[in-house]
């Protein structure tokens, strides 16, 4: 595709129609600062292509400030051996037409044709999005998006494929990647992504174990009902034998057979049993014979003695009698001390007594002289002030009286003040020898008169005169002064006074007196502080107590004389309590010695006894009989006791021989026998009845009709298992197939593709590799060895790596017969001075098979292009050759 | 003249886990159906009683409700039944036969032969010798009794066993439940009427095995007849008279597919299945995607009017044919993945290759326009 010329008109700052024609078929540099309208251009073109001549989302290709503009875009190139003259009018007027060498087409018609010819899409509705830019998309790059290279690629992706199939011929499948998407989409019904069972295929393998499992537990019941089936058939014969044979029975028989022997053999050890007595018995009697027989031989033996203990009892009996005598003498002299002790001892006390009486006498005796005196002052002092309370009381003024007769006073007298200063006052001065007569009053010379009142003045010779005080008070206060001065009189009345100086002194009186009164009763109160009952009392006490030690003194028994200091009482008791304590130890001793004494007289008298009667007995007649007795009983009883223990072995031996041990074990084995059996019999009776009756139960549960189901819905289950299982396995393997196929044929598309590629990539980067993946995008950078992705190399070498990318997809298309026209606005900023210049051999190289528009505003960084770049502000002008 | 129906094997309360669930009750159902036809056979026939030679049912357990049914479905007629107790339903101790006593679902006119001896049917001028099951197995032959046991004179000596002929099923040697070839003879039975082979089967001029009226498997030995037994006079030979009773024909066939036409043949043939059929097909051979698809519209559309179909077509190869190819849009890769799945099903593997081929054919025909519409 070449470009030939590009006509703008009312499109943004171009508002008169502007012409870039004299296109070159390889690279055209057009140069211009910042808002010069290279941009503009670039989107003229887009919009020319991508835009829908009846768009109204391109308001953007006006004039600023001017809506009625309708912006026309027009553009001749040459592509597929034809001459191409497209235009385009926005917004107002809106038409598009296309004439191919000649032939004419216009609006939705010609449209279509340019989608086709370059491979994109329209948007259906609204402003073309890069989504529907395909092949122009990838090879138009706008300003700084050069390093974007995944999303382009995916847009134009669909037109790449059907390029690299034209290339290819019929290896891709016109239906292959719907159908792996199909076959997938049926797969992830049946499998997950890791191959496992998944919804219903998952399901049935979970119903069909959860069935089986049921299953497992009916066969369990079925053999169990079998078994007991079985058994019941078992237990209703041996029942129904048992029932005719009954074995217990003779079992019973045997073990009475045995409790008969048993109950002889009983009856002989009852007889055993009767001789052993007898034989204990006669032990017993031969031993009390024995025992008899021992008892005179001790006697005998005894009788010495007791004789030898007779001796003893008298000699010591004597040598006590012997000691007696100094016992006594003790005793008598310890008395004697001890009585004389005593009376030394109640004298000492007698004086002790006296001594103290005395003493108290005279102490009570001054208490009572002092007690007089005080008793006498107080009776004074209570006198005098019941003398000053009477006159208290015969005063009797209150002082709250006083004062209010003091405040009446004062307000009677200032009523009076006020009274004379608002009186009519007449001043008079009379001439010598005139008087005249003013209220009655005979006055004369000159002098002064407050009238309170109407009064009359008579001048002689003149007639008289009323003069009437005037001023509205004056009433009403000698109306107060009336009402205060009876007041005045009333309180005085009732106070008993004439005056107020009066009631003043009294007043005074009565302080004095009540002073007085408060002195008196403190000297009383100290002078008797209980009162002068209390203190009469205590000197009343004080007598009698005198009283008392009088008598008492008199009472005492006339004093012996006294010689010497008095006697100590305490010495004295020391020395009497020391003598009776000697006296109470001979006394013990004396009676000890007694009982000796005592003692000593019974023992001999009883020895005496002893010897006595013993020696009778054995003397008695009796006695001697009665030995030769014992011996014959003693004979006789020995023989008894032979013929007994004789019995006793025959009997032994005989029932040792009868074994009643086993006979009773005999008993108890057949007896116990019999029980089992008939316990076994009605085990198995009940046995019976609990068979039938769980038989009965469970049988009308239908167990193997109820298994044949619940077989039936396992084998359906796992019918229905076992075809998603063949499928799910089919869908593996034909997805599996599908996608190495789908693989094998994308390594192929590639190998076109990645030889563009090291093309470009050997003059940028020697020695590096670029891989692309199934979608074509660059994925993987390899460079001196190392690996990495594309997506992780810097900003400018991915706008480079983009760029010639680009470039190789260009060829790609170019050789498959598709057109290409390369768009570059402002490209490879981000690269430095020794890139610009390598990828300035890029774009000579690409600029012999593909026609570049090149638009920058740095012309200077291009000047190895090997063009000459065009000056849009001077093209602009005309003032450049075209 | 004595005449009566003997019949055998009703295998009552017997399930079909093979087919689908509504398929398996129409089959259950059939066996009541097959009762209610003997007794209005042994009506039309003017027959004097019915012997069923054992097995009447599948179970011992069976539920209450088919018990029920059962002897609900004898009320046709009103002369005596006889019922032997066979293998499935030996007289044990606790046995169906002692439930159904139970149940008080015995009719008046049900005889169960529940232990072994002359059960005397005077009216009808019969003594019925029974040799039930006492146990589910046995290896002595029960009828050895016959011989010894005396019949009121004048009566038909009929015996009734449940058991194999000892040397007249190949399969059967050895087998449980034994019965003497001559055992007719040995104890002169006018007639031995035998249940346990499903198949209706003549041992001698005396002697036969009636089958079950109702087939239950797929076992191309006669099923599904009642025989009705006449005997003029004790001593004479019987006339024996099979009648029809099963209303399901059970078949199984293999195909092979070879050639184009044998699918035309085999289409024509499912055309005309009843709708009493019960069908079991092996599938063989090979034929194109195409044919392929034929037969399954064949199959589904048979599927819908027989009582059951089922295959199994794991033997049957597709060879993908270039039509086939073409008709699908099958091309680039795709066409490679067909010959792939081809060469795989080829190489004899599991069925999983053809299981693919098949879905791939199916989707791509799915993306087809419909043909209608493609002319």
């Amino acid at each position: 595709m070449k470009l030939l010329s590009l006509t703008v008109d009312q499109v943004r700052q171009f508002r008169a129609p502007f012409t870039l024609d004299g296109l070159a078929p390889g690279i055209n540099l057009i140069s211009g600062p910042n808002e010069s309208g290279k941009s503009t251009l670039v989107q003229a073109i887009r919009a020319a292509f991508f835009e829908r001549y009846a768009s109204s989302s391109v308001d953007y290709l006006q004039p600023w400030g001017d809506s009625s503009a309708a912006p026309s875009v027009e553009l001749l190139f040459e592509a597929q051996g034809a001459r191409w003259h497209l235009r385009k009018r926005f917004l107002k007027k809106k038409r598009c037409d296309l004439t191919i060498d000649g032939q004419s087409c216009s609006n939705d018609e010609a449209e279509e044709k340019l989608a086709g010819l370059l491979g994109f899409q329209f948007a259906k509705k609204g402003a073309s999005k890069p989504d529907h830019w395909g092949i122009p998309g990838l090879l138009w790059v706008e300003q700084g998006g050069g390093q974007s290279i995944e999303a382009p690629v995916s847009h134009a992706s669909e037109h790449l494929q059907s390029a690299l199939n034209s290339l290819l011929g019929e290896v891709a499948s016109s239906s292959g990647d719907d159908l792996i998407q199909q076959v997938e989409q049926q797969r992830q019904l049946l499998l997950t992504a890791a191959g496992k069972p998944r919804g219903e295929y998952a399901e049935l393998a979970t119903t069909c174990s959860a069935l089986e499992g049921q299953l497992d537990d009916l066969d369990t019941r079925i053999r169990h009902y079998r078994e007991r089936v079985d058994r019941l058939a078992l237990v209703q014969t041996e029942h129904r034998r048992a029932e005719q044979e009954r074995p217990w029975e003779s079992q019973l028989q045997e073990a009475d057979k045995s409790a008969r022997q048993l109950a002889a053999i009983e009856q002989e050890q009852r007889e055993l049993q009767r001789d052993e007595d007898q034989r204990r018995q006669t032990e017993a009697t031969l031993q009390a014979y024995r025992d008899q027989q021992a008892q005179a031989h001790r006697q005998a033996r005894e009788l010495q003695q007791r004789k030898v203990a007779e001796a003893d009892a008298e000699a010591a009996l004597e040598t006590l009698q012997q000691a007696s005598e100094p016992v006594q003498a003790n005793v008598a002299a310890a008395q004697q001390a001890y009585d004389n002790a005593a009376r030394e001892l109640q004298q000492a006390r007698e004086w002790e007594r006296r001594d103290g009486l005395e003493k108290a006498l005279q102490q009570a005796t001054e208490q009572l002289a002092e007690g007089l005196d005080a008793l006498q002052r107080a009776e004074q002092l209570q006198q005098s002030l019941a003398g000053v309370r009477q006159a208290l009381g015969e005063l009797r003024i209150d002082e709250a009286v006083v004062e209010d007769l003091e405040q009446l006073t004062a307000e009677l007298t200032d009523t009076g003040i006020r009274l004379e200063a608002i009186a009519t006052r007449v001043s008079y001065q009379l001439d010598p020898g005139v008087s005249i007569t003013l209220a009655g009053e005979q006055v004369s010379e000159s002098g002064e008169t407050l009238l309170t009142d109407a009064t009359r003045m008579s001048v002689p010779g003149v007639g008289s005169f009323e003069i009437t005080p005037g001023g509205t008070d004056i009433n009403a206060l000698r109306r107060t002064q009336s009402e205060q001065q009876a007041a005045v009189a009333s309180l005085l009345a009732e106070t008993g006074v004439s005056s107020l100086e009066e009631a003043r002194n009294r007043a005074r009186e009565q302080r004095r007196l009540a002073e007085d009164a408060k002195r008196l009763d403190a000297e009383l109160r100290a002078v008797a502080p209980g009162g002068l009952d209390l203190l009469r009392e205590r000197h009343a006490e004080c007598a009698r107590q005198c009283d008392t030690a009088r008598q008492q003194l008199q009472a005492l028994p006339a004093a012996a004389e006294r010689t010497g200091p008095s006697p100590d009482v305490e010495a004295a008791q020391q020395t009497q309590q020391d003598a009776a304590g000697a006296l109470k130890a001979v006394e013990a001793r004396r009676e000890a010695h007694q009982l000796e004494l005592s003692r000593a007289e019974v023992r001999l008298d009883s020895a005496r006894t002893e010897v006595k009667q013993l020696a009778n007995t054995l003397a008695a007649p009796e006695f001697k009989a009665r030995e030769n007795e014992l011996a014959d009983q003693l004979l006789r009883t020995e023989q008894a006791l032979a013929a007994c223990l004789e019995r006793i072995e025959r009997r032994q031996r005989e029932i040792d021989a009868a074994r009643p041990d086993l006979l009773q074990q005999d008993i108890e084995r057949l007896r116990s026998s019999a029980t089992i059996l008939q316990e076994t019999h009605q085990k198995r009776a009940e046995e019976l009845a609990s068979l039938r009756s769980a038989l009965q139960s469970e049988g009308a549960h239908g167990l193997e009709e109820e298994r044949a189901t619940l077989e039936n819905n396992l084998q359906h289950n796992r019918r229905r298992h076992a075809e998603l299982e063949r499928r799910a396995r089919a869908l593996d393997l034909l997805l599996s197939l599908l996608t190495e196929r789908r693989q094998e044929l994308t390594r192929r598309l590639q190998a076109p593709l990645q030889k563009h590629l090291d093309h470009y990539l050997g003059i940028l980067f020697p020695d590096a590799g670029l891989q692309v993946n199934d979608a074509l995008v660059p994925e993987q950078f390899q460079r001196k060895g190392e690996l990495g992705r594309f997506a992780d190399l810097s900003f400018g070498a991915r706008e480079q790596t983009g760029l010639i990318a680009r470039l190789a997809y260009a060829d790609l298309l170019q050789e498959a017969g598709r057109p290409t026209l390369i768009i570059l606005d402002d490209s490879l900023v981000h690269s430095d001075r020794e890139r610009q210049g390598i990828m300035q051999r890029v774009l000579f190289d690409a600029a012999r098979r593909h026609q570049i528009l090149l638009f920058t505003c740095h012309p200077e960084n291009w000047q190895g292009l090997g063009v000459a770049p065009r000056d849009l502000p001077a093209l602009k002008l005309g003032t450049a050759g075209a | 003249m004595p005449r009566f129906i003997h019949t055998a094997d009703w295998q009552m309360g017997r399930q079909y886990s093979r087919f689908e669930s509504d398929d398996a009750a129409m089959l259950v159902e059939a066996r009541f159906t097959a009762i209610e036809r003997i007794a209005e056979l042994a009506n039309e026939t003017a027959c004097d009683a019915v012997l069923v030679a054992g097995d009447v049912f599948d179970s011992q357990t069976v539920a209450d409700r088919t018990l029920l049914r059962v002897f609900n479905a004898m009320a046709g007629f009103a002369g005596p039944w006889v019922l032997l107790p066979g293998n499935h339903d030996a007289a044990l101790s606790e046995s169906v036969w002692t439930r159904a006593q139970r149940l008080q679902a015995v009719p008046d006119n049900v005889i169960l032969a529940l232990s072994p001896g002359v059960y005397p049917l005077p009216e009808q001028g019969l003594a019925i010798l029974a040799a039930p099951l006492l146990q589910r197995h046995t290896y002595d032959d029960l009828t050895a009794a016959f011989d010894t046991l005396a019949s009121e004179p004048g009566l038909l000596r009929i015996g009734l066993a449940h058991g194999a002929v000892q040397g007249l099923l190949a399969e059967d040697i050895d087998s449980a439940n034994p019965i003497a070839p001559d055992r007719v003879q040995r104890a002169q039975l006018d007639y031995l009427a035998l249940g346990d082979w499903h198949g209706m089967k003549s041992v001698n001029e005396r002697c036969w095995y009636s089958g079950t009226p109702e087939p239950e498997r797929f076992r191309d030995n006669d099923p599904g007849y009642a025989l009705v037994v006449e005997v003029s006079s004790p001593g004479e030979v019987p006339d024996i008279t099979p009648h029809a009773i099963g209303r399901y024909q059970w078949q199984q066939r293999r195909q092979e597919f070879t050639v184009a036409s044998d699918l035309d043949v085999f289409i024509e043939a499912l055309q005309q299945v009843s709708e009493y059929a019960v069908l079991e097909l092996t599938l063989a051979g090979q034929m194109s995607l195409a044919d392929e698809e034929r037969l399954a519209q064949a199959l589904r559309q048979a599927h819908a009017r027989c009582r059951s179909l089922q295959w199994n077509d794991s033997d049957l190869r597709l060879l993908p044919t270039e039509d086939d190819i073409a008709n699908l849009h099958a091309d680039g890769y795709l066409e490679d993945v067909i010959a792939e799945l081809n060469a795989r099903q080829a190489a004899g593997e599991d069925e999983t290759a053809r299981d693919a081929l098949l879905i791939l054919a199916s989707l791509l025909r799915e993306r087809q326009p419909v043909e209608g519409v493609k002319a």
